[in-house]
């Protein structure tokens, strides 16, 4: 075996990335970073600094403005549009809004990716009832998007990304309407994900969070990227 | 019903107002295609039967002339005939001109006047049997005029000349039918464009979440050509249930109506399932043309 897990190609590469939104100035300035395989990350920056806008690139809401972006190998350009839509199958989204469809109730936001794929609708059901269960929502399978709670829909969100067992999850601010026991339990189910090999990285705000788990942050501060190590505290409780 | 059911339920595009109207209008250009066809249906079932009523032959009929010419009153009837079959003969469309022979006319007249000699004084009108080229029109009152000047005692089947006119005035009105057919077709499909522009617009979000989580161009279109293709039928389907009443109800009175002339209106069983069939090729049209209408504009501007 001359591959070791190292020599692996990373999820993600950014290679001098910049991103602006119409002429407006540049909200993302000569970002280089990439993940490995399996990698868990917490994405942090104060409101406005381009976290949304950095997981935007990532889940090819965006194209980069300027450098090169590759997401498992393959390079985000024009050429290779014909090729998104199979790398985003690869990618859970927890987007910062939800964009839960209103009108479907949770079952049914919550099977639309693999709706989308073209999976037999027998098996989809008992998939999405077991992971809405598993995020506290086994009460609310029929419910639509406007009777729920803010953390309800975050939670029916949440199940929408991992539902397809995605390589790569990118969750904007995905415990930002939960208490912080529900965040806590969020937080391990993303762990749960990430030791089956799943790449994680979430925004987020929540101080306490971050430092009660051992992962390195990206840092984001005006439009510039900083690796951090974890912010553990170990010793302290 | 229940297939269509079954594919709009869970659609991720919640209904909007261009959802609303494409029924109307596809009701609408239903009625008029099932009234339009059904009207151009008769008029061609009408049509072929008045024309196999002219096929073949024609007769024209020589009166005697007159007893106060000169000359002997068979010679002129005679010379008359002449007359009419050099005029005949002449004439567009007209394949064969063929005066019946006295043994002839004796048998047609046999039942009413007994064994005659026709060579006797007996007036008797001369009959000219005209065969005619079907594939070619014959221009009767033009024909008839000729024959005035030429030979005033000869009679062309006035009813035959007017059969004549109104096959033409059916094949305008059939040309009209297809007119209005390609108008409410293209109708039928620039207002399914609009329609789905409009849909596009007003789902965007969803359609950029389906992106966003992995959906092809092409599923997206098919999304909406089924949404398009069931709202379509049910309107199309209403259209032409409320346009077969008022075919029966013309279709009744047409039968009805003195001489007979439109009795041969009827529609065959086929015809009618040839207007049966028009909400399923309306509702495919649209389909189509929502499919179209997206996959076109997704790639432009998505
Ligand atoms: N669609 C857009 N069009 C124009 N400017 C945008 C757009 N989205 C974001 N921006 C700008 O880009 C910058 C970064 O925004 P972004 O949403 O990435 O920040 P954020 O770190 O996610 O903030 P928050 O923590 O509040 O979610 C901001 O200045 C914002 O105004
Ligand atoms: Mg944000």
């Amino acid at each position: 075996m001359q591959k070791n897990k190292a020599s692996l190609p990373n999820i993600v590469e950014f290679e001098d990335v910049g991103l602006r939104y119409g002429q407006g100035p540049e909200v993302l300035k000569d970002i280089r970073f990439s993940l490995a395989p399996g990698s868990f990350h917490f994405l942090t920056g104060e409101s406005g600094a381009g976290k949304t806008s950095l997981l935007s690139l990532m889940y090819l809401a965006n194209s980069p403005t300027r450098g090169r972006l590759s997401l498992f190998d393959t390079d985000v350009n024009e050429e290779n549009r014909k090729k998104f839509p199979e790398i985003r199958r690869n990618i859970g989204v927890v987007f910062q809004d939800f964009r839960l469809l209103d009108h479907l109730t949770a079952q049914e936001n919550v099977a639309l990716p693999l709706r989308v794929m073209g999976i037999k609708e027998l098996e989809i059901k008992r998939h999405v009832n077991e992971l809405l269960s598993w995020v506290g929502l086994e009460d609310h399978i029929n419910a639509k998007p406007p009777t729920l709670a803010g953390g309800q829909k975050q939670r029916v969100a949440i199940a929408r990304a991992l539902i397809n067992r995605p390589k790569l999850l990118l969750a904007d601010e995905p415990t930002g309407n939960v208490d912080d026991r529900i965040a806590t339990r969020l937080l391990r189910l993303f762990i749960e994900l990430n030791k089956i090999g799943t790449t994680v990285v979430i925004a987020t705000h929540n101080e306490g969070l971050i430092e009660r788990f051992p992962f390195p942050r990206i840092h984001l501060s005006s439009g510039r990227l900083k690796i951090l190590p974890s912010a553990k505290m170990s010793g302290i409780k | 019903m229940l297939i269509f059911k079954k594919y709009t339920q869970n659609l991720p595009f919640a209904y909007d107002t261009s959802s609303l109207f494409l029924p109307w209008i596809m009701m609408l250009m239903v009625f008029l295609a099932s009234l339009t066809m059904a009207g151009s249906l008769a008029v061609n079932n009408m049509t072929e039967h008045w024309n196999s009523s002219i096929a073949g032959s024609l007769t024209v009929q020589v009166m005697p002339s007159s007893v106060k010419a000169a000359g002997n009153m068979l010679d002129n009837t005679m010379a008359e005939v002449d007359r009419a079959v050099a005029v005949l003969k002449q004439a567009k469309g007209i394949k064969d001109v063929r005066v019946l022979s006295d043994a002839e006319l004796g048998k047609l007249l046999e039942p009413w006047l007994g064994n005659i000699d026709l060579q006797d004084d007996i007036p008797v009108p001369r009959l000219i049997d005209v065969k005619i080229n079907m594939a070619e029109n014959v221009d009767f009152p033009k024909l008839k005029d000729e024959l005035a000047k030429y030979a005033p005692n000869a009679s062309l089947d006035i009813h035959r000349v007017w059969l004549a006119k109104l096959m033409s005035l059916a094949a305008t009105l059939n040309f009209l039918a297809w007119v209005v057919m390609m108008l409410a077709l293209v109708t039928t499909a620039v207002t399914v464009m609009y329609a789905t522009f409009t849909s596009l617009e007003v789902h965007r979000p969803a359609i950029e979440l389906l992106h966003l989580i992995g959906a092809r161009d092409a599923y997206i279109s098919l999304l909406f050509s089924r949404r398009t293709l069931t709202f379509s039928f049910g309107g199309a389907l209403v259209g032409m249930l409320l346009a077969i009443p008022l075919i029966i109800i013309i279709g009744t009175m047409a039968a009805g109506l003195e001489g007979g002339v439109l009795a041969n209106a009827s529609l065959s069983a086929l015809q009618w399932l040839l207007i049966a069939a028009l909400p399923f090729a309306a509702a495919i049209l649209s389909g189509f043309t929502a499919f179209l209408t997206v996959g076109f504009k997704l790639k432009r501007t998505m």
